[in-house]
């Protein structure tokens, strides 16, 4: 008997062995990757750098700068109470710093395409690096992301210049690497074409340039030889070869952020005097391609000027919301919730590198084209842009084309150099509403304009006469890096961190 | 360190009274702290105790008022510890009564001291809810169209203050004078209690403090003569009742029992039957 047991279990244990030898096979998932490619991080990468808020996040910087308000309840931007930023844009460079690791170490890549992963590396670089710095003023760079390889869990903090001196240094690694890269995978807005990446790697480096205008030196670098230097070198080409992100009808995951299928936000946004104002004096058509007809004003023509009007956006905060709720004023142009597709949100434009141009012209440095012809290249381009993008039904039987064009450029808005800084700046406004997110804020944070209206009195900012300058620093950073940000506050703002504490760049 | 006092206050002829009081005390402090990964913050450290409430409080002046701003209340840009979020203690209290086939089960249980943030508190008010709310602010803003609130508090005329992260004043140049700037009553309270996953206000950080009448159950044991005759060795029924009341040092409209408090469906009282047969 006992002789039978052995010999059975010893036949039960022979099976089972065989049988379940596959479990290795058994635990794969033959849907999902077994290897991360650089494909897949650029991807990453790209998507993070072109995303929005699918909320009314979406607006938040038309807030600070006035162009539109919000009825659901009082928003810290719309008084201009500026809070706390965090560091979050840095598990980007985690994922970059990986992304390189693999394409280096991929021996079946060749050469040219590991330029273009490692281009996109030192763009991705830049790119979250001036983000963060132009929102708070020193931040940690050259001790970042180094908690892996070294362990530098408590990185110290760069000051503004060593950053921008970096960004420099990353972006002309970037633009030089893509001249000589081919094309890369995993890339949705460029498919991988390299020369279009190097061409908005130089409009981005003429935008940090810009902003660096005040400085003579940065880094011991001449400011002005670097941005002449670049202006002469391959730029986008045209509105539709911007660094953006279209949106796709056809995939709930690709709606436009604003689409009202996704968010519950879209009745509250109204237009403002400050923007509707400045619209109708330059006669911009462009107003009936943003806006809705007032209710209150149903009696005019919806292709009337007199059709719309904008809220103060100064007013104390109930009198805001009672006069859009008595249908006073217009809300946003209905094609920014209903059309699911909407318009493709632009992040660097070759309208913006247009106006830049212009903007340096006008200062007298070298640049391809006169202040003028720059000037005028960039409102066509976003009145183009505005009108290729808004379904006939959405235009309030309001055409734009090239006669209406000419006529606005030899009209209200013609190029006049004693004023041409003004005019930029307004253009700039005005054709990158709910585009380039923050852009227009950095830009009057730097020249004060277009000149924003202020209220002392609803004036939320400690200084009450201004709008704040800078993000704070986020809590986060006081308990776990003590010693270093207390370093970094002490060294710019003399102990204290404030929204309104002058960093480097605009001194 | 917790503290068990129980006995037989009254023990005679037909009626006897057990009693039974509890009472623990329980805090936890830090003992090690990594020296590396661990916060920094200059309040948190070995010795300390682990449940610092850590909030952002009204910025206030030297006697307390909470400065205003354009009308509407200022929050500092620090964190400041108000209190503790653990009890001072918890206490129980059981009793029986029992008097010849009668008894009487009496326990109160409690809660003194500890901080809770109450979501319902501010969701009530953001929302317009509160009860407290119904008053002649908002006739008039809802009714007359007016906005007239104006904030109990002050506001700054000149100089300005500045401190380091945690808040320590460098500097502190603040002249006040009282607030006086009328703004919609209905934006002054969602801004007074705003989200909280972005501020939780000091004014809805309340005294979690609480006594509840746990369990009061009266039973009758039928006499065993009784109970014989229903072929059975013991017979007992009696009510029962669960939560049947609550008392609350700062918590209105909801039981801070739980321990947290988000917007917390209330508990239930029980009331019932209870029939106990033993074969």
């Amino acid at each position: 008997m006992q002789a039978m047991k052995k010999i059975f279990y010893f036949i039960l244990s022979a099976i089972i062995m065989t049988a379940c030898g596959d479990f290795d096979k058994i635990n794969q998932n033959p849907d999902t990757p077994q290897t991360v490619t650089p494909a897949f991080l650029a991807t990453d990468l790209i998507l993070e750098s072109t995303s929005s808020s699918i909320s009314k996040w979406f607006l938040s910087d038309s807030w600070i700068m006035k162009t539109t308000s919000f009825t659901e309840h009082m928003e810290w931007y719309l008084y201009n109470k500026f809070e706390r930023s965090n560091f979050g844009a840095y598990s980007n460079l985690t994922n970059a710093q990986k992304m390189l690791e693999l394409a280096d170490s991929n021996e079946d890549m060749n050469e040219s395409q590991k330029n273009s992963y490692k281009g996109l590396y030192h763009f991705m670089r830049a790119y979250f690096f001036y983000n963060t710095t132009m929102e708070m003023g020193d931040v940690p760079c050259s001790d970042a992301i180094k908690g892996e390889s070294n362990g530098v869990f408590s990185p110290k903090y760069d000051p503004q210049e060593d950053v921008f001196v970096d960004i420099l240094s990353e972006l002309k690694d970037a633009s030089s690497l893509f001249e000589h890269g081919s094309p890369f995978d995993g890339d949705p807005v460029f498919n991988g074409n390299p020369d279009k990446w190097m061409r908005t790697v130089n409009v981005f480096t003429l935008r940090v340039l810009n902003m660096l205008s005040k400085k003579v030196t940065v880094g011991g670098m001449n400011v002005q030889q670097i941005f002449e230097e670049m202006a002469s070198k391959p730029l986008i080409e045209s509105e539709a070869d911007s660094y953006q992100r279209v949106y796709n009808a056809n995939k709930s995951s690709q709606w436009y952020p604003f689409y009202y299928e996704q968010q519950n936000y879209w009745s509250y946004p109204v237009m403002t005097s400050f923007l509707v104002n400045m619209m109708k004096d330059l006669k911009d058509r462009r107003l009936f391609y943003y806006a809705e007809p007032a209710t209150r004003l149903s009696d005019k023509p919806i292709d009337s000027y007199d059709a719309y009007s904008g809220v103060n956006p100064v007013l104390e905060y109930g009198q805001v919301q009672a006069e859009y709720q008595a249908g006073l004023h217009s809300s946003i142009n209905k094609r920014y919730y209903r059309v699911p597709q909407g318009e493709p949100v632009k992040f660097i434009a070759y309208s913006e590198a247009q106006f830049i141009l212009a903007e340096a012209a006008l200062r007298g440095w070298k640049t391809p084209l006169t202040a003028k012809e720059h000037y005028e290249n960039g409102v066509r381009a976003t009145m183009m842009f505005t009108f290729e993008n808004t379904p006939e039904e959405y235009r309030h039987g309001v055409t734009i084309d090239e006669a209406y064009i000419n006529e606005y450029l030899n009209g209200e808005a013609a190029f006049n150099e004693s004023n041409g800084l003004s005019q930029i700046m307004t253009q700039k406004l005005i054709g990158s509403f709910l585009q380039l997110k923050f852009n227009s804020y950095y830009d009057y944070r730097r020249t004060g304009y277009p000149v924003i209206p202020i209220d002392p009195q609803t004036n939320m900012n400690e200084v009450k006469t201004q709008l704040p300058i800078r993000w704070m620093y986020p809590d986060a950073e006081y308990s776990h890096n003590r010693e270093n940000i207390e370093e970094a506050i002490q060294r710019q703002f003399g102990g204290s961190d404030t929204p309104n504490g002058v960093m480097w760049l605009l001194k | 360190m917790e503290f068990t006092l129980s006995g037989i206050p009254i023990e005679k002829d037909n009626f006897k009274w057990e009693s039974s009081v509890n009472l623990s005390f329980y805090h936890w402090y830090y003992a090690k702290l990594d020296p590396i990964h661990s916060s920094k913050d200059p309040r948190i450290g070995k010795g300390e105790r682990i449940d610092k409430f850590f909030m952002t409080d009204w910025e206030k002046d030297h006697d307390g008022n909470i400065v205003h701003q354009a009308g509407l209340p200022v929050k500092n840009k620090y964190q400041t510890v108000m209190g503790y979020s653990d009890p001072k203690y918890y206490l129980g209290w059981t009793n029986k009564f029992t008097y010849k086939n009668f008894d009487l089960s009496l326990s109160v249980d409690g809660r003194v001291g500890g901080l809770l943030y109450s979501w319902t508190e501010q969701a009530m008010w953001n929302s317009g809810a509160h009860p407290d709310s119904d008053n002649q602010w908002r006739y008039d803003e809802v009714v007359n169209g007016k906005t007239n609130y104006v904030g109990k508090g002050v506001k700054v005329v000149s100089g300005s203050a500045s401190y380091d992260p945690y808040g320590k004043v460098l500097e502190d140049t603040r002249e006040f004078s009282l607030n006086d700037v009328p703004v919609s009553y209905q934006n002054y309270t969602q801004v007074y209690n705003e989200n909280p996953w972005d501020h939780q206000a000091r004014q809805n950080i309340k005294d979690a403090t609480f006594i509840k009448l746990r369990e009061v159950a009266f039973n009758y044991t039928l006499p065993r003569k009784f109970s014989e005759k229903l072929k059975m060795k013991n017979v007992r029924v009696g009510l029962i009742s669960q939560n049947l009341f609550t008392w609350t040092k700062e918590f209105r409209f909801s039981d801070p029992d739980r321990g947290t408090e988000n917007l917390n469906t209330p508990t239930a009282r029980y009331l019932g039957f209870n029939v106990n047969l033993t074969f």
